[in-house]
């Protein structure tokens, strides 16, 4: 187990040797990434509830917990799926299974860097937010950086098609949003016809 | 047994009359918060009243539709009646001083008013009258005869233009007598006029605003299309006033960045908006979903530099403290009194809001509640510099609106000048007020740096003797253990 998370902190600075170890030598495991996905939605929480009122307009607003896991969730999923689905078609050679652990694992510097800022921010003053920002910019920029550069080693993509499938990937996701809202919207007015039907019907009757 | 049952009528009718005050107040008094980090309105206590409304019942000529209302240093009151074309003047008891329809010229002729909007009085008791439709100013003197006119004056420019014309809607006169108008359908700004009815300039004009999509046209368009597009205007005013330290307040509608504009004489904005929202009278909310947009129709100021912007889409009226931020927002449309239809004038003098109303053809006076009154009692000992007693104020308005941030806010900067650090911090955060980022004189980020400080050079010392005492005991282990070490070599 121990070996499993120094894993994850050996992916941080070697991304490609990483991810192609996680691929190839089966050094990755899904537990861990999907254990990394839990400690990003805690270091959001974290960070809202306990980053300083200097740096923080919504100290005192209500903390909704579900939307604050939807709102990693629906992410990570429409990422993962439209990933596959347009990888496969591309000649990608990662399995799903790929896509889901190194989303995981390239999430790992949203939790390291925010959680200690949130907490060094209760000390500082609006002269020292720059660098609380700076740190938290790192912290996305890395996430970005090792997601890229983790797709590219699975699929064994050059940059130029990498480039291109997130470009596609993009567009995937925004289509598959916009089926999910139009089913829902659709399913629930399915249901609120039947329901009115029933309604109608228990009353005459 | 009958005891009881008069105490127990008694008690209602206690009941009934302490629920009076608020019972016939067609409106809810509110405020916005922020303090969730998106703007919230919230209820308020009732801060203003209907008093009582001037009307025909009360002056007893019927008013018809009143447009503009000024006072002078004596405190009596002149009401322009735009449709029945005279100009009301009434006591400071508001009774009927003087009905005035015909005036009379130095030289013996009558003239007569055709549709006055404005009317302003001066420190000398000189009464400026928009004629707006005969096209002219009308000076009049204490007996209301007509001792100078301005008739037609047309701005640099179109001097020659016979189709110009000069209507003038409302006007305000400074102390070395330049008056300031406004003129209908004149979009450049307020027009400045000297004494003897020379154009001068033009003052504070405001900003033609686009919206980007038309922007974005207006690049791909060809000229002739440009030339088809509808002429673009700035946003004309709509009103005017003259506050005490001889600043122009203006307010103009449809302008979403500065209906409310604070002028020095060189045109310049000079408003303070230090507010927790904009100064823009209605802000959206996070519960709001339509666009609420309120419509400035009017606005003025009292001694204290208290704001009072008048809203005539929503009826209400809005009153912000000298630095902007939003003390009581009430009001509403409707015909009851304390209601508007279409407002058209606010004033305030002696405390009172006297609204003008052209819909329901009458002035609503309104009074502050005991609430108002503390808030206001509060705001002006602080901007006196009375600390001490603008904080008990504050508590007690706290008591009486736990949700009204800025008494927090004051409270934590009467605090931090105090050097109260901590107490500063807890109002401040209670307030909402984290300060400016680049100036850093008050708020939560100063009360918090000096608190710091503070803690930090307490902790210093106790910080470096343990640092010190942890490394003298690790170096003697070290050495311990390293001479051990050798003895245990020596002894192998």
């Amino acid at each position: 187990m121990k070996q499993k998370i120094k894993f994850a902190f050996h992916i941080l600075f070697h991304p490609f040797d990483g991810f192609w170890d996680m691929k190839h030598e089966r050094k990755g495991d899904l537990y861990v990434s999907l254990g990394i996905m839990l400690m990003v939605i805690v270091s959001n929480i974290f960070s809202r509830q306990a980053t300083a009122f200097l740096f923080n307009p919504q100290k005192y607003a209500n903390l909704d917990v579900v939307f604050e896991i939807n709102k990693v969730l629906i992410l990570f999923l429409l990422f993962c799926v439209s990933n596959w689905s347009i990888t496969t078609l591309m000649g990608g050679e990662g399995t799903f299974k790929d896509i889901v652990m190194t989303t995981g694992y390239a999430c790992l510097p949203l939790v390291i860097i925010p959680i200690p800022v949130a907490i060094i921010s209760n000390l500082s003053s609006y002269y020292e937010q720059v660098y609380l920002t700076t740190a938290n910019s790192v912290a996305t920029l890395w996430f970005f950086a090792l997601l890229f550069a983790g797709i590219m080693t699975i699929h064994n993509y050059s940059i130029g098609k990498m480039l291109g499938t997130i470009v596609i990937t993009l567009v995937a996701m925004a289509a598959l949003l916009f089926i999910c809202l139009l089913f829902f919207n659709l399913f629930s007015q399915l249901i609120g016809f039947v329901y009115s039907i029933y309604k109608e019907i228990a009353l005459r009757t | 047994m009958k005891k009881i049952l008069a105490s127990a009528v008694l008690c209602l009718l206690f009941c009934s009359w302490a629920f009076g005050v608020s019972a016939f107040v067609p409106y809810d008094t509110y405020t916005y918060s922020t303090r969730t980090g998106s703007v919230e309105a919230l209820y308020s206590p009732t801060a203003y009243y209907p008093d009582f409304v001037i009307d025909k019942s009360l002056i007893g000529i019927p008013l018809v539709t009143p447009t503009c209302i000024c006072f002078d240093k004596e405190g009596n009151m002149y009401i322009t009646d735009n449709s029945a074309n005279r100009l009301i003047v009434l006591n400071p008891d508001f009774s009927l001083k003087a009905n005035l329809d015909t005036f009379e010229t130095e030289d013996g002729m009558f003239e007569f008013l055709g549709g006055p909007e404005g009317v302003f009085v001066t420190d000398d008791m000189e009464i400026y009258l928009c004629d707006t439709k005969q096209k002219r100013i009308l000076v009049l003197d204490q007996k209301y005869n007509i001792i100078r006119k301005y008739e037609n004056i047309k701005p640099v420019g179109v001097e020659n233009d016979e189709d110009y014309s000069f209507m003038p809607t409302r006007i305000v006169v400074d102390s070395s007598k330049n008056m300031y108008v406004l003129v209908q359908n004149e979009y450049q700004g307020i027009m400045q006029i000297d004494q003897n009815g020379k154009f001068i300039s033009f003052l504070g004009s405001n900003k033609v605003t686009y919206d980007p999509i038309t922007k974005l046209w207006k690049k791909i368009m060809t000229k002739e299309q440009k030339k088809q597009l509808i002429q673009f205007l700035p946003v004309e005013y709509t009103n005017l006033t003259m506050d005490h330290e001889g600043f122009i307040y203006t307010a103009s509608k449809a302008d979403n960045s500065s209906p409310i504009k604070r002028l020095n004489l060189a045109g310049k904005d000079v408003l303070i908006r230090n507010g927790y929202v904009d100064m823009v009278g209605d802000v959206k909310t996070s519960k709001t979903t339509e666009k609420v947009e309120s419509l400035i129709a009017g606005v003025d100021s009292d001694e204290n530099g208290q704001v009072y912007a008048l809203d005539s889409n929503g009826g209400r009226i809005f009153v912000y403290n000298s630095e902007g931020f939003l003390l009581y927002a009430f009001g509403s449309i409707g015909n009851q009194i304390g209601s508007f239809i279409t407002p058209s004038d606010i004033k305030v003098n002696n405390g009172l809001i006297f609204v003008a109303d052209q819909g329901t053809a009458r002035i609503t006076v309104f009074r502050r509640t005991e609430y108002a009154d503390l808030v206001t009692k509060a705001n002006d000992l602080y901007y006196k510099g009375q600390y001490e007693e603008s904080v008990n104020l504050w508590k007690q308005v706290i008591e009486r609106n736990a949700n009204f941030e800025l008494a927090y806010a004051q409270i934590g900067k009467v605090y931090l000048r105090e050097n109260r650090y901590k107490e500063a911090m807890e109002y401040f955060k209670l307030g909402n007020f984290r300060g400016d980022k680049i100036t850093n004189t008050t708020g939560y980020n100063k009360a918090f740096i000096e608190y710091r400080r503070i803690q930090a050079s307490k902790l210093l010392g106790p910080f470096v003797i343990v640092i010190v005492v942890l490394y003298i005991g690790y170096s003697f282990y070290k050495s311990r253990r390293k001479r051990t070490g050798k003895a245990a070599n020596l002894q192998r």
